[in-house]
């Protein structure tokens, strides 16, 4: 599809820093709500209730104000705001430390081979162990973006400012690094892998489970789950096809994680099977890629080098509740230095002679079919 | 009169015959041969006819693995969310390695099982009895287990045809009778909870075929119990028991045959073993004492039994 001048999506979208990714504070309450009403149901990490949303939001707005060492108890949620309206369109969240309280489940795929040279038999058989392998690895949350921004490259900025963050926080954060994703479920609700595994264990289905266990954390589900590896072939075939399956909400968060470098073949979700991935924070391309760039002025592009033709970038500054990020373009203007648009700069809140940080985007900014 | 004795080399085509028309096993789920077993048959006299078979396995799963599911239960509990659940769980185990066995057991279709079986039961267990040392602490005794329409087993259909895509009777046509040691070298050995299986699988644990009814009643009047043990691969119950625990076995006792024209009025019913060069079991009437089986002269040698004869008898 080619970019078209009359969405306003699309112009939007070729338009350097018109959103900024910002720490979320108490102010965002309203934005935030309408996120967490849109969201479909059994993908909702966001409170619906305003009473627990404030707390959240409480919750992460003293992470990031906070100096003290960290607890692993933190949950950073950031937002995407529109820097003309001031617009809240989507946002993304950091949790320290996986099951801080407690253990993390996951099921992790195993593959065991049996064989008999009498038979002429060998048997790769594929089995789900119940691990908690992820317990205490930092995990992306919270991934929202609103749908008119969906088919640009922002919702680039939700994902990976978040990793810029962690970058600049390191000792805040542990060193591997996990994201989950809704398995398959329907408008209801009902997932076949819950209706062939945690069903049996429970009686009930999931989003009833969920209601039941209230905000109880996952851990509390999992003590009634089997401690035995499940064999896959013993499942019905519905809840094998939907082993390390993605709910299509997730599509695009997803394809983000992996272009990052995230493994999805190894971990999933043990209540709808969906995959949850995870790296190495150091070997994700984000972080791999990341350099500090000194600002060395501050100019418009001109016309022999447009800003649609100029290299773009994630840019990063400042660190705690001062963390913003946006996308745009940059001139190189010398070694470790580059030329930035004065309004990006703004959005920044950044000077000539400061540093920032900069990632490739390397996502085409003006296909609309590009996120791939 | 029916007789139990050992099987003879020239009985092998006769016993093959009533495997054939009467084995009680899906076949392909029998134990393998080994070194020590005897054949006990039952044959009435004095036509010859063979009425029932057996195998008794001294020490089994001593050469390769002899596998069966261990059936436990576990239980998942959440008192907040009023959750209690009591779970069966198969455990792929080698539970009876050294047992000795009773397996493949025949009766020929018109014998009165009812009363064939006790006889060959009474054959083994009282041969057991004169010759423990040859035997394990334990006896086991694998019963079929149930079958469909078709024929063919919902428990394998539903658990094992995942592990090893073959038909067990197919299998021990191709593979010979060792086909199940191998095969269960293919199966899942991690627990296994029974609620993930089909139902109809789920109902075959430890169900017995209908055709073994009478051999379960028989087994169990010996004292055998099903102690959750199945056979992995038709989810058949395994019967067993201590030997030493066993009427036959602790209520046996060795004498001598005296052969007398008169019982005293105490006389009752026996299952007299007569040991030397030709063991056979039989029932009389007689009675123990001071190392000496009365017996009446007239019933004894319809036998061809003698005065001083060693026997082995026990209560019938």
């Amino acid at each position: 599809m080619n970019p078209n001048p009359n969405d306003a999506a699309q112009r939007a979208e070729a338009e350097p820093a018109r959103y900024l990714l910002r720490p979320a504070g108490r102010a965002d309450l309203p934005g935030l709500e309408r996120i967490a009403h849109a969201r479909a149901i059994g993908i909702n990490s966001l409170p619906r209730d305003r009473a627990q949303l404030a707390d959240k939001l409480a919750r992460s707005e003293d992470a990031f104000n906070s100096d003290d060492d960290a607890s692993g108890e933190e949950i950073y949620l950031f937002v995407l705001v529109d820097t003309r309206s001031d617009e809240v369109l989507g946002c993304s969240g950091i949790a320290a430390s996986a099951g801080f309280h407690d253990r993390f489940y996951s099921y992790r795929n195993e593959f065991i081979v049996q064989a008999s040279a009498a038979l002429g038999v060998v048997n790769r058989t594929h089995i789900l162990h119940l691990c908690h392998d992820l317990t205490g690895v930092t995990l992306l949350t919270s991934f929202y973006v609103d749908p008119s921004l969906a088919q640009t490259c922002w919702p680039q900025l939700l994902s990976r400012g978040r990793l810029l963050y962690i970058a600049r926080h390191r000792g805040r954060f542990a060193e591997r690094i996990a994201a989950e994703s809704p398995g398959l479920s329907d408008e209801s609700g009902r997932s076949p892998f819950w209706d062939a595994v945690g069903r049996r264990f429970f009686d009930m289905d999931y989003p009833q489970a969920e209601t039941l266990t209230g905000g109880r954390s996952k851990s509390f589900i999992a003590d009634l789950m089997p401690q035995a590896p499940i064999y896959v072939p013993l499942l019905p075939e519905a809840a094998q096809l939907a082993i390390g399956q993605l709910h299509p909400v997730a599509e695009l968060p997803f394809r983000i994680l992996i272009d990052e470098g995230f493994d999805a073949e190894s971990y999933l979700d043990i209540f709808d099977g969906g995959p949850t991935v995870e790296a190495r924070f150091e070997l994700l391309r984000s972080v791999r890629h990341l350099r500090s760039l000194r600002v060395a002025g501050l100019i418009e592009p001109t016309p022999e080098l447009p800003a649609s033709l100029a290299p773009w970038q994630v840019l990063a500054n400042g660190g705690g509740a001062d963390f913003r990020a946006t996308l745009a373009p940059v001139t190189r203007s010398g070694p470790g230095a580059i030329n930035l648009a004065p309004r990006v700069a703004g959005v920044l809140q950044r000077q000539a002679g400061e540093q920032l940080q900069a990632v490739a985007l390397d996502a085409p900014v003006a296909n609309a079919e590009g996120l791939a | 009169m029916m007789l139990a004795r050992p099987m003879r080399a020239d009985d092998a085509a006769a016993v093959q015959t009533l495997q054939q028309r009467g084995g009680l096993a899906i076949p392909g789920v029998a134990l393998r041969d080994g070194h020590d077993d005897i054949v006990w048959l039952v044959e009435d006299r004095p036509d010859g006819r063979l009425l029932a078979s057996a195998r008794l396995v001294a020490a089994a799963g001593l050469d390769e693995p002899l596998a069966s599911y261990h059936v436990g239960c576990v239980v998942h509990a959440a008192r907040e969310l009023q959750l209690f659940h009591r779970l069966r769980t198969l455990y792929l185990s080698h539970d009876h390695t050294g047992a000795s066995a009773l397996t493949d057991v025949a009766v020929a279709p018109e014998a009165d099982a009812t009363a064939v079986l006790p006889l060959l039961a009474r054959a083994v267990l009282l041969w057991i009895a004169e010759h423990r040392e040859r035997y394990a602490p334990r006896l086991i005794a694998p019963l079929p287990g149930v079958s469909d329409a078709t024929g063919t087993s919902p428990f394998w259909r539903g658990l094992g045809q995942h592990f090893l895509a073959a038909d067990p009777a197919q299998a021990l046509a191709t593979h010979g009778r060792g086909w199940k040691a191998h095969a269960s070298a293919l199966m899942p050995r991690h627990p296994l909870y029974a609620s993930f299986l089909p139902a109809a699988a789920q109902a075959a644990i430890g169900q017995a075929h209908p055709v073994a009814a009478s051999l379960f009643q028989v087994l169990r009047d010996e004292g055998l119990r099903y102690e959750n043990h199945i056979d992995f691969v038709d989810g058949g119950p395994i019967l067993e028991a201590e030997l030493d625990q066993l009427t036959a076995v602790a209520g046996s006792r060795r004498a001598r045959l005296a052969l007398v024209d008169t019982l005293p009025p105490d006389a009752a019913r026996h299952d007299v073993l007569a040991l030397g060069d030709s063991p056979r079991l039989r029932r009389l009437d007689g009675i123990w004492i001071d190392g000496r089986f009365l017996a009446l002269r007239e019933q004894a040698q319809e036998s061809n039994w003698h005065e001083g004869l060693p026997v082995h008898v026990a209560l019938a």
